[in-house]
Parts: structure tokens; C-alpha cells; sequence
């Protein structure tokens, strides 16, 4: 070393290498964080859908009723559906800060659609006996020999969740 | 002159046995500053990273208790009382039960650090005649 001289080149590139080292770990730490992030998002978000599906085939308010008034489960009254607003579904589906929309055979349901600009979107598909008015014991019977009437029919409802 | 000059200069620089150099001292100086500031840079950081992992513990668990309650609305025409485990939160090698709160339609989730307390809530939407409650460890649904 020259007299005067602070640092020595080897100390000086020690330093960057340490300074290097220390910005990897910490952006690995961040990424860590992100990731922790994004997949706590994706889990918030199968687990509503999940749970808000499970409600709406499910559900006495949504699904269809028997004339013996049991409800049957997994299936999807559309005149219910019809009658209740968007905000009001989102809320009674615990979906009230999500966008939904609902998909029946490929068919989305003007009523009942959001628009999905988010990153996150979960789709679940779902076979469910669709009506739209009180349905007879006899239709079930039919529909569960293979013949479903007009009133009682076998869909796929798709209920699309994003944030 | 110069002879003298010379004389001086090489006299201003000549140590002394045991002396520490002016060098030396700034170089411990700095090398303090700057271990000190990466220490800052760390600890700052490990506890942003502690809090966002409380938060989103938090987060997981009020938002898998309200898709609990949310799912009750599918076995709404019954009597029933179902009940879920609060899980214990983590931080800082600490594992303890979060506070519970429950309004009407939000559950909030609380944990007191010591610095302050850090709360995460989730929205959920119940049959209207349920009741939703704490019992324990436990998170309790009827609607008898």
C-alpha cells in the first residue's frame, strides 16, 4: 500500500462482492415474499370459489325444490337466480370485494356477469340438474333414468371468480 | 531551505512505537459505518418479512373461517352445529391464538406484536337464523 491510502484494492472488492451478496439475499427475500404473496391470493381465491359453489347448488335460496319440499342438492333454480341482483348474489355467496360470473352450458348469464380484468381468475366447472320452477318427484325419476324433462335437465354450470 | 523543508516533512510522518495510523483509524471507522448500516438494512428488512408473514397467516386463516361459515348456507334448511379450529398464528418463533372477532358479516383476526397490533378480516355471509360463535379453540355454527 502507498502511503495515504485508505483502502486496498483487495478490500475494496471484498466490499463489493459483500455488497453484491447482501442485495441477492435480500431480492431472494423479496421474491420469496411475492411468491408467499401470490399464492396466498390464489388460495383465498379457490378457497371462496369453492365455497361460494358449494352454497349456490347447495343452498335453499338457489336450489331446486321438490313438491314433496325437499330441496334437491346440487342443482340450480334459474328463476331464483333471475330474481336476485348482482350485488346481492356476491353478498349472499360471501364474493362481496370479488367479480363473478355465471356460465350455464356455455352460456353466460347477462345478469350475472362481471368483468374480469384481474391477474387472478378461478374457474370451476360443475354437472348440476338445472330447473326454473318447482320440480315434480316424477321428473327426477325420469331424469335419473336418462330421460330428463324440459323442466329438469342435466348443465354445466361454470362459476367464474377474479379479483 | 529545502534541506529543512524535507527535514520537517519526513519528521510530520515518522510514527511513533504503538501508534495507531490516521489510516487505520478512518478504515475502522468506516468499516463500523458500514456494517452497521447493512445490520439497519437487515433487521429492517427480517422485519418487514416477520410482519408480512404474520399478515398473511392472518389473512389465510379469517379467510378459511369465512368460507366455513359461507359454506353453512348449503345445509341451511337443518338444525345444526358445525365447528372449525382457530389455528395459532406464528411470529418470531412465537405460536399463539389470534384474537377473534365476528360482526355481522366480517371475521377479524388480530394478533398483538407488542409493537402494535396487526388485524385481518374477512368477509362472510351466513343463513339468516344461524348464530356464529367462539367456543375455545373452536368456531362454532348452529342453527338449532
Amino acid at each position: 500500500m502507498n502511503r495515504g491510502q485508505i483502502f486496498s484494492i483487495d478490500f475494496l472488492i471484498a466490499m463489493i462482492l459483500m455488497i453484491f451478496f447482501l442485495g441477492l439475499i435480500l431480492s431472494l427475500g423479496e421474491l420469496q415474499g411475492y411468491e408467499r404473496k401470490e399464492e396466498r391470493i390464489r388460495y383465498e381465491l379457490e378457497s371462496k370459489t369453492e365455497s361460494a359453489l358449494i352454497s349456490l347448488v347447495n343452498s335453499p335460496d338457489y336450489a331446486c325444490k321438490l313438491d314433496t319440499n325437499s330441496y334437491l342438492a346440487y342443482s340450480f333454480d334459474y328463476s331464483k337466480i333471475n330474481l336476485i341482483s348482482q350485488d346481492d348474489l356476491k353478498k349472499s355467496l360471501g364474493l362481496i370485494d370479488y367479480n363473478l360470473s355465471l356460465i350455464l352450458n356455455g352460456h353466460i348469464d347477462v345478469n350475472h356477469n362481471d368483468a374480469h380484468n384481474g391477474t387472478n381468475v378461478y374457474a370451476i366447472d360443475l354437472n348440476v340438474l338445472y330447473c326454473d320452477s318447482e320440480v315434480n318427484f316424477s321428473d327426477l325419476n325420469s331424469c335419473m333414468n336418462g330421460t330428463c324433462s324440459p323442466t329438469l335437465s342435466n348443465q354445466i354450470l361454470k362459476l367464474k371468480v377474479s379479483k | 531551505m529545502i534541506q529543512n523543508i524535507k527535514k520537517v516533512h519526513k519528521h510530520y510522518f515518522f510514527m511513533n512505537r504503538g501508534q495507531i495510523s490516521i489510516d487505520l483509524l478512518i478504515t475502522l471507522i468506516i468499516v463500523i459505518m458500514v456494517i452497521g448500516a447493512f445490520t439497519i438494512i437487515v433487521s429492517g428488512f427480517e422485519s418487514g418479512q416477520d410482519e408480512f408473514f404474520l399478515r398473511t397467516q392472518l389473512r389465510e386463516n379469517s379467510s378459511a373461517l369465512a368460507s366455513f361459515i359461507t359454506s353453512t348456507n348449503a345445509i341451511s334448511d337443518t338444525n345444526f352445529t358445525t365447528q372449525l379450529m382457530i389455528h395459532n398464528v406464528n411470529y418470531k418463533n412465537i405460536s399463539k391464538q389470534p384474537l377473534v372477532s365476528i360482526d355481522q358479516n366480517y371475521i377479524k383476526l388480530a394478533f398483538d406484536t407488542g409493537a402494535g397490533t396487526i388485524q385481518e378480516s374477512s368477509y362472510y355471509s351466513k343463513p339468516i337464523n344461524s348464530v356464529v360463535d367462539r367456543n375455545g379453540n373452536f368456531l362454532v355454527v348452529s342453527n338449532e
